[in-house]
């Protein structure tokens, strides 16, 4: 609901101080008793369902300049802070004022990709808002998790998206991986948003969420057969990182630590296709969708590579004797006789 | 004509939503859905110091709760739940939030950062988990599932918002459809003027279907943008609901619709729908006869 350029200009002529007061003084008046009084005499407020969009609004208006712009979003800041338990601004919400507030909060910085919000997120989603009851403690963490990598995700639609900003998300998300609220199955959304903020550190993600990853199929074999979504968001993001980095993932066992990526790389649904070469350290892949595109990906994994080793013992070698019957064993495990009809190509 | 009314009217005037919200206010209490006696005592209790440097647009915002608050008793006579089984024709009910509105409000938080396939924002693809203490907002606007379905083709957030007349709904808007069963002591009404505060789209009476008491229509946006004047704009019928506990529904689906392609909140489209809105009369005829009504 577009909000008249007047109104947008009035709101260009106020300070950053101004325009957060307004923001934080509103939502805590209504939060507390229904009222919008404390947004009068902007009345304008109340055209929306939830004041918050309003806010919004105001923030996506065309003429809406910079500084304001600025200005919304360190006042969205500040209302994140307001949600929390300790906050002296805060005093006198209750638990059912916060959760309200909370909501807006998180609704209005996924919104406007507030990613000066995104501590106040990592440190609800590591303590739940410090709300008494379990539950909703579990909810708003869980939400705060949410919001933080779809921010992420979405980033480049930001005109804010700055080298600092894209510290202070990378330095958040990881945060989160650490939190008691985090779950293994959320591991491939954290890992991709990762990989959306920081695609040339996709292999430190990857160790981060990768072990995650492994004890949740443990957990949920049926999805070990959808991990090439998950798959194609590295390669779609992240190609030429993961090929430089190649050599140091770990997947020559069933129980490796990148075991699932490689997999999931490489399957029938996945979005990379390997080229076999007469070194079998050294195969080429090539993207499916690109296919004039090939890089090497050397790796001595590929030797000892066989679906049937599942001892998880890392520490044993395989000589070169071997090597025939681990061309034969990768070839088995991706049953794709395509590859089998390519024959040898030499480089 | 005390100085408030005078003043409120004169700020509503100003701008688009206030003119609609005029034409629509008129037909309602000509047409017995609203007390006029009840508009006027609203309006009394504003002090005027809280208007005075407001524009049309906060005028209204600051009017909306007001007006709304069911304590102001404004609206009558429009309870619909008798007829709610011939809305429905068995199938579900639909409404169309945004999609963040969906993450923040109603979303079953885990499910959906869970899994390889979390990124569920395909047009199409659908969820039926949500939040056990999800409720929708204190005024709900539904439509027939089924005629969404027999009118829409594609079911694109554009089409879908075209037919609903979401016209606050600009480009590039994801949004997302909740079909639902409701519960048995499910309460709906009619809209009027009151309720649609401030739809800048809204018609509280559908002149192709003027003897239609049961339910509202929507306003086609499409068919409003491209027809010529006086063709039928009709979308599909539209009742309201109270706040909605997901919990107490069945049926629940949440069905992504992709992204609006364009926006229909334009001042052209503004002239043509007051045109319809007005029929041939004038604006000052209808605030003539409003604050005879508040007198």
């Amino acid at each position: 609901m577009k909000i008249t350029e007047n109104k947008v200009a009035a709101f260009n002529d106020l300070s950053s101080e101004q325009i957060g007061d307004w923001i934080v003084g509103g939502m805590s008046t209504w939060a507390l008793s229904g009222s919008l009084k404390d947004f009068l005499p902007h009345g304008f407020v109340g055209l929306f369902d939830r004041p918050i969009e309003a806010v919004e609004e105001l923030y996506s208006a065309p003429t809406c300049s910079l500084p304001t712009r600025r200005a919304i979003r360190l006042g969205v800041e500040r209302l994140g802070a307001l949600c929390k338990r300790r906050c002296p601004e805060g005093a006198g919400l209750g638990d059912s004022e916060r959760h309200a507030l909370l909501l807006a909060f998180l609704n209005i910085a996924e919104c406007i990709l507030c990613f000066e919000a995104t501590e106040t997120l990592a440190s609800i989603a590591c303590d739940g808002a410090e709300f008494a009851d379990a539950s909703k403690a579990e909810e708003v963490a869980e939400l705060a998790i949410g919001t933080l990598g779809r921010i992420a995700i979405n980033h480049e639609r930001s005109a804010f998206w700055t080298s600092e900003a894209k510290e202070l998300v990378e330095a958040s998300l990881q945060r989160v991986a650490h939190s008691s609220y985090f779950r293994a199955s959320m591991a491939p959304f954290l890992l991709a948003a990762l990989v959306f903020v920081r695609p040339e550190n996709v292999v430190d993600h990857l160790a981060l969420c990768g072990p995650e990853i492994t004890e949740w199929h443990t957990q949920e074999p049926d999805q070990k057969a959808l991990a090439y979504l998950t798959a194609s968001n590295v390669v779609a993001k992240a190609p030429l990182s993961l090929f430089r980095n190649f050599s140091s993932l770990s997947f020559r066992f069933a129980s490796s630590r990148d075991r699932w990526l490689v997999e999931a790389l490489f399957g029938p649904e996945g979005p990379l296709e390997l080229i076999r070469d007469r070194d079998a350290t050294k195969p080429l892949v090539t993207p499916k969708s690109k296919r004039t595109q090939t890089y090497r990906v050397q790796h001595d994994d590929w030797i000892g590579f066989s679906p049937e080793h599942s001892t998880g013992d890392e520490a044993a070698s395989t000589d070169e004797a071997n090597l025939g019957a681990a061309r034969h064993a990768i070839d088995d495990f991706f049953h794709d006789q395509a590859h089998k009809s390519q024959g040898v190509v030499l480089h | 004509m005390p100085n408030i009314v005078k003043e409120v009217i004169s700020r509503l005037t100003g701008g688009q939503r206030g003119k609609v919200f005029l034409c629509n206010l008129e037909a309602a209490i000509a047409g017995g859905l609203i007390d006029p006696t009840a508009v006027r005592a609203a309006i009394d209790r504003i002090d005027p110091n809280d208007i005075s440097l407001m524009d049309e647009d906060d005028c209204m915002g600051y009017l909306k709760p007001l007006l709304q608050d069911p304590g102001a008793g404004l609206v009558r006579q429009n309870d619909s739940t008798a007829y709610l089984p011939y809305f429905l024709k068995g199938d579900r009910l639909m409404t169309v939030l945004r999609d963040p509105d969906y993450y923040s409000y109603y979303c079953d938080s885990r499910l959906c950062i869970s899994g390889h396939d979390f990124a569920g924002r395909k047009p199409g693809s659908s969820i039926r988990a949500f939040r056990k203490s999800a409720i929708s907002s204190p005024i709900t606007w539904v439509a027939p599932k089924w005629l969404l379905s027999v009118k829409s083709s594609s079911s694109s957030a554009e089409e879908v918002r075209d037919i609903l007349g979401l016209v606050h709904y600009g480009k590039n808007t994801a949004l997302v459809a909740l079909h639902f069963r409701p519960p048995s002591t499910q309460r709906c009404f009619r809209p009027t003027a009151i309720e649609a505060i401030p739809n800048a789209r809204f018609r509280q009476s559908d002149p192709s279907n003027a003897a239609e008491r049961r339910w509202g229509a929507t306003v086609d946006l499409q068919l409003l943008d491209c027809s010529p004047p006086g063709a039928t704009i009709t979308g599909a019928p539209e009742l309201t609901l109270p706040s909605v506990a997901l919990a107490g529904c069945s049926d629940v689906e949440f069905v992504q619709l992709g992204e609006t392609a364009t926006d229909r909140d334009t001042a052209s489209s503004d002239r043509k729908f007051l045109a319809h809105l007005l029929n041939g009369s004038k604006i000052e005829t209808i605030v003539s006869r409003v604050e005879k009504y508040l007198v």
